[in-house]
């Protein structure tokens, strides 16, 4: 076979860092948008991309390590995603109700 | 230990705890009259009698060593039951502070108390928690939970607001606590503490990245415990939530928060014990980072603490200071250091919620947070008199002014943490003390200097409050002169597994 | 095959991902967040986890995203809730910070060699492998959780239910 196409397959071959990589840019774009968003629900929407993120990672490891205790996180930070949207989105319905707002300009009167 | 010799032998508590939590549940279904009461006697009787029990099982647990329960997802040692049992002991403070609190005028008792007992228990959990797994679920049934009580008052606006920002910033914290833990399972396959501890000794990874990882998880803990840089959130929360579950956050939450981080750092990130002293591992030096960190932490507490007027953001600072001087004591990464902390956290625990208590008094019967409301209260009467009074005590404590309990706690910490060779970091310390020395004394001219703009006396203190409130001020004099039971505690509650 | 499934897949979940973060529209970035849930699904069977990958659709396509797409319609919000203007302070502040983030981790990663995927065991990533872990060494775990969502399902409702009082 010619060297340079067992290269190529090499370079082609996809390892733990691509998923790693593709881990760590969805952390980021999920941080990135909690903190220029305005809007609180895609906000929380935000957090969600994180929790997949991390998801993410804990799966991709546990092929890695071949221990499912990965895919056993994975569950539990679902659950607990879902907790947290829930609890988010009844306070933001609670405080739309209050101020037909939901931009997290309009939720500033606490300073100091 | 399997999970059924752990949970009938050591668990007895959190069993209790779930047990009152599930009787409460059912109490809020039997509506009606409760509806419009502010708290039903039914649901505070039922949650004393139960942390009272939790507390009762806790203390009967003995064990002859630490041993790992669970799979190793629990550790059963004497550091953690000793922060169960000090959470509990605040758990079973606010139950009695929000029986009568017009804050919580409208909210429903059961369900409240429900969350307070699901509280409890998250926290709970947190302090004994010994796997990456349990230590982020414990962290967020604590946040969860706290988003709805810091959220609860739905018509109060400013409440609402407090729990969405918590939410958030909570969210985010959490988020990248466990995205710090994803790559230390990467980095040592393991979710364990312990067999981190080894991998991290014997075959040390990338320093970098573990570092940056360190400091991932740090946020999410730093977060729990409000320490700066990660207590924006505090300050909002502390002033929109209803004041006793601001003075349970402040007390309980941090206790948690440090439980946990003293166990991680002790337990996944030192080598080698000599003499009561520890080294951090090779790979992560990491008692620069806290030092820095608790000297950050007191100097914003108490440089923002200086301009509040509302009673609410000033504890709120306050406590955030106070968490700086418990992480000096961290810093030293001694025997003697985590002793400091231990013992803090008693006589934290006894002038916090004494602050906490008479500020609800007042706020029950003025209806204001503003500090400057406070003047010439000692001339208001017999209950003014008496309130101005302990308030006193318990801001002379935590000024830390000789013949206090709060005395007691900064000269254990400032030894350790000179024993330890951090100088620069105790002088910090000194200087904090003494900006701190300035608003304290500031509020306690308010309340014996000052005359009041309008002469109105207060009403009788509530039997349940001015019992709480002279037994907490009777301690704080008390530890402050005679401590040598707490520091006994203190010397058997340090042990940790590991 | 694989890497061709590996680079579709990711390139769908960052597009969405980042059509979904500059979205003014919450109902817009619902749907892109969905699409980029269901491509993560894919990523999960790539990696061998398919009950993880069912869960994925069930539970954040199928529940949560429900969720967060029935409380926007709940809300019935107005074009003049949804305003323009940003903090652009911030903005720049994050996109630098995330940016040297990744930078970072990637030049942290590319310092290790590639390292491929071992062969699997036998039986991994499915529901019994799962099971079986989970009522063993994680039923605590699994306990904490349980009492998790109970106590969210009721401050759900509970921070929902409104009474006015004013």
């Amino acid at each position: 076979m010619h060297p340079r196409s067992v290269d190529f397959e090499i370079h082609m071959h996809v390892s733990i860092h691509h998923y790693l990589v593709l881990a760590a840019v969805l952390f980021c774009l999920g941080l990135l948008g909690v903190i220029i968003q305005r809007n609180i629900l895609i906000m929380l929407m935000c957090i969600e991309v994180l929790m997949n993120s991390i998801n993410l990672t804990f799966i991709a490891l546990a092929r890695y390590y071949n221990q499912v205790d990965g895919h056993l996180v994975a569950i539990f930070v679902m659950a607990i995603a879902a907790v947290e949207a829930a609890i988010g989105l009844g306070i933001v319905i609670s405080l739309f109700r209050n101020r037909q707002s939901i931009d997290i300009n309009d939720f500033n009167s606490m300073r100091g | 230990m399997n999970n059924i010799e752990s949970l009938k032998s050591y668990f007895s508590s959190e069993i209790v705890l779930i047990l009152g939590l599930v009787v409460l549940i059912f109490l809020s279904l039997r509506r009606g009259h409760s509806d419009h009461k502010s708290m039903s006697p039914a649901s505070s009787v039922v949650s004393v009698v139960t942390l009272f029990l939790a507390i009762t099982a806790a203390l009967s647990v003995n064990f002859t060593e630490s041993q790992p329960l669970f799979h190793g997802m629990i550790a059963l040692d004497p550091f953690g039951q000793f922060f169960k049992i000090l959470i509990m002991g605040t758990t079973l403070v606010t139950v009695v502070f929000c029986t009568c609190s017009r804050d919580l005028e409208n909210t429903p008792g059961p369900e409240f108390m429900a969350f307070l007992m699901a509280l409890c228990l998250g926290l709970n959990v947190m302090c004994v928690s010994n796997n990456m797994l349990m230590m982020y679920l414990a962290v967020e049934m604590a946040s969860l939970v706290s988003y709805i009580m810091a959220g609860y008052m739905t018509e109060n606006k400013r409440s609402e607001e407090a729990g969405l920002k918590y939410v958030l910033y909570g969210g985010l914290a959490s988020g990248v606590m466990i995205f710090g833990m994803s790559l230390l399972y990467g980095l040592t396959g393991s979710l364990d503490l312990v067999s981190i501890r080894q991998v991290v000794i014997n075959n040390p990874p990338d320093q970098l990245i573990l570092f940056l990882t360190f400091i991932m998880i740090l946020t999410g803990l730093g977060y729990k415990m409000a320490i700066a840089p990660f207590h924006m959130w505090s300050p909002d929360v502390y002033e929109g939530a209803p004041l006793p579950v601001t003075a349970f956050l402040s007390v309980a939450s941090k206790a948690a928060g440090f439980a946990l981080t003293l166990r991680f750092l002790f337990v996944a990130f030192v080598a080698t014990e000599v003499e009561g002293t520890w080294s951090a591992v090779s790979a992560i030096d990491w008692q620069m980072l806290v030092a820095v960190l608790s000297a950050v932490t007191m100097t914003v507490g108490n440089v923002l603490a200086l301009q509040q007027l509302n009673i609410k953001r000033f504890l709120a600072y306050s406590s955030i200071a106070h968490a700086g001087y418990m992480l000096m004591a961290v810093a030293a990464q001694s025997g003697g250091g985590l002793e400091g902390v231990v013992f803090y956290f008693m006589v934290y625990f006894l002038m916090n919620l004494g602050a906490f208590l008479v500020a609800g008094v007042i706020l029950n019967q003025r209806h204001t947070e503003d500090m400057r409301d406070y003047k010439g209260l000692v001339r208001q009467g017999a209950s003014g008199l008496f309130l101005a009074l302990t308030l006193s005590v318990f801001l002379f404590s935590l000024t830390g002014i000789p013949p206090f309990a709060g005395f007691i706690g900064k000269w254990y910490v400032f030894k350790a943490v000179i024993n330890a060779g951090l100088l620069w970091l105790a002088v910090i310390g000194a200087l904090n003390s003494v900006i701190s020395l300035y608003f304290y004394v500031r509020l306690i001219k308010f309340m014996l200097v000052d005359s009041a703009e309008k002469n109105d006396t207060i009403e009788r203190v509530p039997l349940r409050f001015a019992s709480l409130i002279s037994i907490f001020a009777a301690l704080t004099l008390v530890f402050g002169l005679y401590f040598a039971p707490l520091v006994k505690w203190t010397q058997a509650s340090v042990v940790m597994f590991r | 095959m694989n890497p061709y499934f590996f680079y579709a897949f990711a390139t769908i979940t960052v597009l969405m991902v980042v059509l979904m973060i500059l979205q003014k529209n919450p109902i817009t970035g619902a749907m892109c967040l969905i699409v980029s849930f269901f491509s993560l699904a894919g990523l999960y069977v790539l990696l061998e986890a398919h009950f993880i990958a069912v869960l994925q659709i069930l539970v954040y396509a199928g529940a949560i995203m429900v969720l967060f797409i029935f409380v926007i319609m709940f809300l019935n919000l107005k074009k003049e809730d949804l305003k323009t203007g940003r903090r652009p302070f911030y903005q720049f502040a994050a996109l630098i910070a995330s940016g040297a983030l990744v930078t970072f981790l990637v030049v942290q990663y590319t310092k290790i060699p590639p390292v491929s995927f071992p062969e699997s065991v036998a039986g991994f990533g499915t529901v019994e492998a799962i099971g079986s872990l989970m009522f063993s060494k994680y039923v605590i775990a699994f306990e904490v959780i349980g009492l998790l969502l109970l106590v969210g399902i009721i401050g759900a409702v509970l921070l929902g239910k409104k009474e006015n009082h004013d």
